[in-house]
């Protein structure tokens, strides 16, 4: 454990590599079929798109990456929320439940139509939809941090009388701050995702709105240069929640 | 003879799993004296941890009752600082955190506890580890953290519940000598379960052999080594005959 605080971060070159030779198959594949670029588009194609159309695609993309932050920050306040409630209460616990599975259940892209018609083209709908993608692994997640706490640990604060609340404020609350994080790192990809879907339904802005414009232009590299753009803001994201994550290693401690 | 400072009369307890009666405990009667140091012997099953989960009050008796200091106990008091098997330090507070978190649990003023506390961590050998995280310690400083935090509100009564059963053969022993001499230092009563057979004749004044099914006491053995306990103590054929004797008591039942 020491050492797993004092480890410095590095490269992660194995992933890195790997994607580098298959990028390189793909590109040397298709060259050597002569498959057409509109068909098969190549990496090399993409990546010159995505520097050539960076001026025209960015704006959109920090669009889309500010409605997902909204969602997310609201899906992770919820969730927290929703956890809380679900943890307080045996009666909210059995009656939301099963509406939480059931909203989880629902496809969220069919129902980012009905969302744009209330909601409008604006980022309203776009957030939303993060939102619902965010707040229930936030939510799990939470829920299990505040209550699968050690039983010892429950006795221990017994043995001194410890109040409800204070069972939850020195106990539950601190040993559920490492499951969040947990269920923040799965979300923030999620939240990037309803974005984009959202976009998908109905707008006139965004790199959702990109991906879609170029689809019916059947401009695939185009396409192709906005998804790795999403991909890659993905998975910055990711990155940002962990480096979240580093100054909390203590709380993470008890996380299984 | 002062008078008892633990008195348990006729303690049972059933507990009821589908619908058939357990007895976890039967007629169990025992007086145990100031600063005096009682071990609980027997095998798993025995009731020895819900006899003391009883005395800690942690536990409703189904009939008999407990008295501590001439008052009947019927829910955690603060005469009595428990230890379990593992240490459950809460891994996002240092060690003089941890060790303080009976003080904040009962409201009690911090700053004269704070001294309370260094003292005690010097007493078990843990000066200059106050600022330390529990996971940066050995399972035996962890454990010693515990047996601190127990004795911060200064209790008159320590119950072990079986505290050194996770610590591998050797930081076994060497604790079992840090807490007698903690012992005689701090002047305790102490409630000692325990597998160990050798380590029960090693530490105790009176040890305790439980049998079960259902648990009660099958004799109290009154240890009269010569005290302080040194390592050549384990040579006396006194020592033996206690191990023979207890052995005995134990297996007795279970042969036949």
């Amino acid at each position: 454990m020491a050492e797993r605080a004092s480890a410095r971060w590095r490269l992660p070159w194995e992933p890195v590599a790997l994607a580098a030779l298959l990028l390189a198959g793909w590109e040397l594949g298709a060259r050597a079929l002569g498959i057409p670029e509109f068909l098969l588009p190549r990496p090399v194609g993409i990546v010159e798109m995505m520097a050539t159309h960076a001026s025209r695609m960015l704006p959109h993309l920090a669009l889309t990456l500010g409605e997902a932050l909204v969602g997310f920050a609201g899906g992770v306040v919820l969730g927290i929320l929703v956890a809380f409630g679900l943890v307080a209460s045996t009666f909210l616990r059995r009656e939301l439940q099963p509406l939480i599975v059931f909203s989880q259940s629902m496809p969220t892209a069919a129902l980012a139509p009905l969302l744009v018609v209330w909601l409008g083209l604006g980022v309203a709908p776009k957030a939303l939809l993060a939102l619902l993608l965010v707040f229930f692994p936030v939510a799990a997640n939470m829920a299990e941090g505040l209550t699968q706490v050690n039983p010892d640990m429950l006795r221990l604060l017994r043995s001194y009388r410890a109040t409800r609340w204070q069972t939850f404020v020195k106990l539950r609350l601190p040993h559920a701050v490492g499951y969040l994080v947990a269920g923040m790192k799965v979300a923030a990809p999620l939240a990037l995702i309803g974005a984009v879907v959202g976009e998908f339904v109905g707008a006139n802005r965004g790199i959702g709105f990109v991906i879609l414009d170029a689809a019916a232009r059947l401009a695939t590299v185009e396409m192709l240069a906005g998804i790795v753009y999403v991909g890659l803001t993905g998975t910055a994201l990711f990155l940002a929640v962990e480096i979240l994550e580093r100054p909390l290693d203590r709380w993470l401690a008890v996380r299984g | 003879m002062p008078d008892p400072i633990i008195a348990l009369r006729d303690l049972g307890k059933t507990y009821t799993i589908d619908d058939n009666p357990l007895t976890a405990l039967s007629r169990v009667s025992l007086d145990v004296y100031p600063e005096e140091f009682v071990s609980i012997v027997g095998r798993s099953g025995c009731g020895k941890t819900t006899l003391v989960n009883i005395i800690a009050g942690l536990l409703p008796a189904s009939t008999g009752e407990v008295r501590v200091q001439g008052r009947v106990v019927a829910e955690p008091i603060e005469s009595i600082g428990m230890v379990f098997q593992s240490p459950v330090l809460l891994p996002w507070r240092n060690v003089i955190d941890n060790v303080l978190l009976p003080i904040e649990l009962l409201s009690l003023p911090r700053e004269p506890a704070l001294r309370t506390a260094r003292d005690l961590l010097a007493l078990a050998g843990l000066a200059g580890f106050e600022r330390a995280y529990p996971r940066a310690l050995s399972g035996g400083m962890q454990q010693r953290v515990a047996i601190c935090r127990a004795l911060v509100v200064d209790p008159p009564i320590l119950i072990m519940d079986e505290p050194f059963g996770a610590l591998d053969a050797m930081t076994r022993e060497e604790m079992g000598f840090e807490l007698l001499r903690i012992w005689q230092e701090r002047r305790k009563t102490v409630l000692f379960v325990t597998h160990s057979i050798s380590e029960a004749v090693f530490l105790s004044d009176r040890l305790v052999v439980m049998t079960p099914r259902p648990g009660r006491i099958a004799d109290v053995l009154a240890i009269d080594l010569p005290r302080p306990r040194t390592t050549a103590a384990r040579a006396l054929p006194r020592f033996g005959e206690f191990e023979v004797r207890v052995r005995e008591l134990i297996f007795e039942r279970a042969d036949g």
